[in-house]
């Protein structure tokens, strides 16, 4: 075959999949949820430590550390504003001085400080903050000198409690079975409308009321299913057994909301996948916090999927109970009934 | 004769193109009514409706006396419908196709076999649907619409693209249906069908029913009434002689040609729906 045929068969294919909407649509669609991903995610190696400090210092001081440790010093005015920002990630730690700090220290009584960081702070960052503490020390007093540290963690503190690596992949999977499912449910209900099957349901006495319950039961059932064994089989139902039975439940029913959804956008097998691919990574990231802890940043809460991680991240393998989790639930419950409306109205559009 | 379908001003539209435009009729029960127009005429807009598919926009249409747009999960249990072109589950085989909708209908005795068998189709039940040919696949269609032994079917185009022994058995299953009292609803492109199998024809154009009768009526009415003698002349070629029928002077010229020449053969002439079709809305239906 000739390179002028090939060049042929190239030139018409582009040119279908440029007129195809739903090609052009998802290209785009897919190219700005990537974007928007990749801009959301740290943009460089900040090898400066961040960190927060609550203290009165002499003038100078502040900028002598930063000059030369490598050191971004976020000053604030009291402790439960640095407790804030830690909380809310825009730092990862920070110190708390009392006001007698510089007085004690010259004059060489035992001084104590505050130490705070979030449950998510990695180890090594912890450690610098330890070493910072008594570079600041020694700053000021110009030899070394023992301080007394009081550390409080904020969030859950997993110190002590690590978690090995493949169950922080639980809820990764979980995610990934329970969406897998919905692509199966998305190109069931694709192809009944596509062949239009449906057509030939909707004369009998079946009304679309009950198709959709018929679809999202069979939706749900299969996720569920699939996700409780995938647990079970790998220990996750051993503590809060109940409340991790919820949680897949409900994102068993949030995977046949998404599965209306992407059914209603789709045409066919193909496209049920390319959509159903997009929902996957998107809804996948909140995951890869519970494998990576610090590498997100609080922007994935608007994730729906985030909750159903954390729900099964928390209980699983920390042991958190109703009391700590039921907002998580109630959020995964609110998205999952918008999924589930959205879902049927536009395959109801589609259907005419 | 109490009626199975009373449409009253039904009217549908798709954004500004209006497809049906307040069309009104009746069927009777037990009556075959074929519903005839050319492609984008308004014919499935119409089934649907009827069908409970669509809710009419304007009008109203009542099956077995119940409004269809208050009322349709109720009258959907006693109708069969049989669309255009295959809508099967390919994957499954063609007893499962039917058995599924046997149990939509919540059909107690049903007799998968005969039913298979009454299509024609024996010993290709448990074949998969997705293997039938396009003929078998529409008998196949046709039996999905009798599972509940309807009192309305409707069959959009059943016949179309069939080769002739699969045509003739679903117009012998229609024949029978409508002996055994159902009232058929029948859309089609095929005048000769419709001219064989339907009590009563309805001309649909533009979303309007243009004409409404029995096929004897209109062609009583619109139809030219002719005969046509081929004759041989003085060099033994032959020459078609055509004489009107129903005038004053058609005795006469009959009897002038036979008398004066050598006539080969004598034929009437009957026009035809589409004729007739053709008369009235200036277009023909494909």
């Amino acid at each position: 075959m000739s390179a002028r045929i090939i060049g042929a068969l190239i030139q018409k294919d582009l040119a279908l999949a440029m007129r195809n909407r739903f090609f052009s649509v998802v290209l785009v669609l897919g190219l700005v949820v990537y974007i928007a991903v990749y801009l959301f995610m740290p943009s460089d190696v900040d090898e400066d430590i961040d960190f927060g400090l609550v203290a009165k210092l002499p003038p100078g001081t502040i900028e002598q550390l930063e000059a030369g440790e490598g050191l971004k010093v976020h000053e604030f005015e009291a402790d439960d504003e640095l407790k804030t920002a830690i909380e809310d990630g825009q730092i990862m730690g920070g110190l708390s001085l009392p006001d007698d700090f510089i007085a004690d220290i010259t004059s060489g009584l035992p001084v104590s400080a505050s130490l705070y960081y979030s449950s998510a702070t990695p180890e090594e960052y912890r450690s610098a903050l330890k070493v910072l503490l008594g570079e600041i020390a020694y700053t000021i007093a110009g030899k070394p000198l023992g301080v007394e540290v009081n550390t409080t963690v904020l969030g859950r503190d997993t110190t002590g409690s690590p978690i090995a690596p493949r169950d922080t992949l639980l809820p990764l999977f979980a995610v990934f079975i329970i969406l897998t499912e919905m692509m199966s449910l998305a190109s069931l209900m694709s192809e009944e409308i596509e062949t239009r099957t449906i057509r030939a349901l909707m004369v009998t006495p079946m009304n679309i009321r009950g198709l959709f319950l018929a679809k999202g039961i069979t939706g749900t059932g299969m996720a569920f299913f699939q996700a409780v064994v995938f647990t079970a089989v790998v220990g996750g139902l051993g503590t809060q057994t109940g409340l991790v039975l919820l949680t897949l439940l409900l994102g068993a029913v949030m995977a046949a909301g998404i599965g209306f959804l992407v059914a209603a956008a789709g045409r066919d097998l193909m496209s049920v996948m390319a959509w159903g691919v997009l929902f996957m990574l998107v809804f996948s990231v909140p995951a890869f916090g519970v494998i990576f802890p610090g590498s997100i940043s609080g922007w994935v809460r608007f994730i729906p999927s985030f909750y159903l991680v954390d729900t099964l991240n928390q209980a699983v393998n920390y042991g958190s109970g109703w009391g700590d989790l039921w907002p998580n639930l109630a959020r995964l419950a609110g998205f999952n009934a918008a999924f589930i409306l959205l879902g049927m109205w536009t395959v109801r559009r589609k259907l005419g | 004769m109490e009626h199975a379908i009373i449409a009253e001003e039904l009217v549908y539209s798709y954004g500004k193109q209006k497809a049906v435009d307040g069309i009104s009729f009746q069927i009777g029960q037990g009556e075959i009514l074929g519903f005839l127009g050319p492609n984008g005429a308004g014919k499935s807009t119409t089934v649907n409706m009827l069908t409970g598919l669509l809710k009419p926009q304007g009008g109203r249409a009542v099956l077995l006396g119940r409004d269809i747009s208050k009322d349709v999960d109720s009258i959907q249990k006693y109708i069969g419908v049989c669309f255009e072109g295959a809508n099967l589950y390919e994957q499954m085989t063609g007893e499962e196709n039917l058995k599924l909708f046997a149990r939509l209908f919540d059909v107690k005795d049903f007799d998968v076999k005969a039913l298979i068998a009454r299509v024609g189709l024996e010993g290709r039940g448990k074949d998969k649907a997705g293997n039938y040919s396009k003929g078998m696949k529409q008998r196949l269609m046709v039996a999905r619409s009798l599972i509940n032994r309807p009192s309305i079917l409707f069959l959009d185009e059943p016949t179309d693209g069939l080769d002739p022994a699969s045509a003739e058995s679903i117009r012998r299953v229609i024949q029978e249906e409508r002996e055994r009292g159902a009232t058929v609803f029948l859309t089609t492109h095929d005048m000769m069908e419709a001219d064989k199998l339907s009590d009563r024809v309805a001309f649909i154009n533009q979303g309007k029913i243009v004409a409404l009768d029995t096929p004897h009526n209109l062609k009583q009415q619109y139809g030219k009434r002719a005969l046509n003698i081929e004759v041989l002349d003085g060099e033994g070629k032959l020459q078609t002689r055509e004489i009107t029928l129903d005038t004053p002077d058609t005795p006469s010229q009959v009897r002038e040609i036979m008398a004066s020449e050598k006539v080969v053969t004598i034929h009437s002439e009957e026009a035809t729906l589409e004729d007739i079709f053709i008369r009235i809305t200036g277009r023909g239906l494909s």
